[in-house]
């Protein structure tokens, strides 16, 4: 059986989060560079450019700095972070909508060369197309599950819905995703 | 084995995605592996949504190098001092302010008949001076009344100038 499950993420440490909330700069540097990788990934594939995913990386931790005092310490940190980061991907994609861009399709990605460094950026940039192609409730969740490593439970906390809400999301959303993802490959076989 | 018996291929598909995110039980995972045994259809499918996950799960910028700590914190350092920064601008403004106001205030505690001259005070005063002019205190009379209007000041300002 081909698996995909993953190895449950590996929790911020509880200290950092707790000078976090007491506005210890130190503790923010700690949780950039745990998180930055998939708050990075988060904006690239909800907002589509690496640009807007850099701006969109350091406006989600400066919110998240901003608004600590709304974090309760005794509770998970992770579904209250990347609700905020969600929130924030969210308004970005509103303001999109509301001001058209002639460059929301990614066009640039990170400096690369080589063939299988080519071929990587093509995938790469296949699936971020795919991804914004879904319905959001769609991509937040896949977003959630397989950029930010979020377990289902934390899924269903950081989106304020149930479990069984979790899977049907995900379940429609991989449906839908290999159909556009497919088709942007050519829909060839023997993928 | 009930499953795989009625399992159609839209059925399949289902359970492939399922079984791409881990949701699968062993006996429908049975019952999919037989399905696909016999369907050609549902087998590439299969192999599709091999070639999905590894995708989404390859692209994840997870390994992606970033320096955002040196910029989150300036602009996080930044936001503290902002939030700061309106006592400091309020504070000279709220010392000027309160300044004006024990100047307005003060003299409407101060201004009783203590602090005024009387008529005797100000002759007195002047004593040396009317001498010297060769004016008598007496000479000078105390009903004359002061008037702005002699100057050639309105009627109205001068009542109010008087008051």
């Amino acid at each position: 059986m081909h698996s995909n499950y993953k190895e449950p993420m590996t929790g911020i440490d509880p200290d950092i989060v707790k000078r976090f909330h007491t506005g210890d700069l130190e503790a923010l540097r700690q949780l950039v560079d745990h998180f930055q990788g998939s708050v990075f990934g988060m904006g690239l594939k909800l907002l589509g450019t690496v640009d807007d995913a850099k701006d969109y990386s350091q406006d989600v931790f400066v919110h998240a700095y901003e608004k600590r005092h709304k974090f309760d310490p005794e509770r998970p940190f992770e579904p209250w972070f990347y609700k905020v980061a969600l929130n924030l991907g969210r308004e970005r994609l509103r303001k999109r909508r509301e001001i058209p861009r002639s460059d929301a399709m990614p066009v640039e990605m990170f400096e690369e060369t080589g063939e299988s460094v080519v071929i990587e950026k093509e995938k790469r940039e296949l699936v971020q197309q795919a991804l914004l192609k879904l319905k959001p409730v769609y991509r937040e969740c896949l977003v959630l599950r397989f950029e930010s490593d979020l377990q289902l439970q934390e899924i269903a906390q950081t989106l304020g819905i149930s479990l069984g809400a979790v899977k049907t999301r995900l379940r429609r959303g991989l449906m839908a995703f290999k159909k556009v993802y497919v088709n942007g490959r050519g829909g060839e076989d023997g993928l | 084995m009930e499953e795989e018996a009625k399992m159609d291929c839209n059925r399949a598909e289902e359970l492939l995605a399922d079984r791409a995110l881990g949701f699968l039980s062993r006996e429908l995972s049975d019952a999919l592996e037989n399905h696909l045994a016999g369907c050609e259809r549902c087998s590439v499918e299969a192999e599709r949504y091999h070639s999905v996950m590894d995708a989404l799960q390859e692209t994840a910028a997870e390994n992606m190098t970033i320096d955002l700590s040196r910029r989150v914190i300036a602009a996080a350092g930044s936001l503290s001092k902002r939030k700061s920064a309106p006592l400091r601008l309020i504070l000279p403004v709220l010392a000027a302010a309160a300044v004006l106001l024990v100047m307005v205030i003060t003299p409407m505690f101060t201004s009783d008949n203590s602090l005024m001259m009387t008529r005797q005070e100000v002759l007195d005063a002047y004593s040396e001076d009317l001498e010297f002019l060769g004016i008598s205190a007496e000479g000078i009379k105390s009903t004359q009344e002061f008037s702005y209007e002699s100057y050639g000041v309105p009627p109205a300002l001068s009542e109010y100038l008087v008051q």
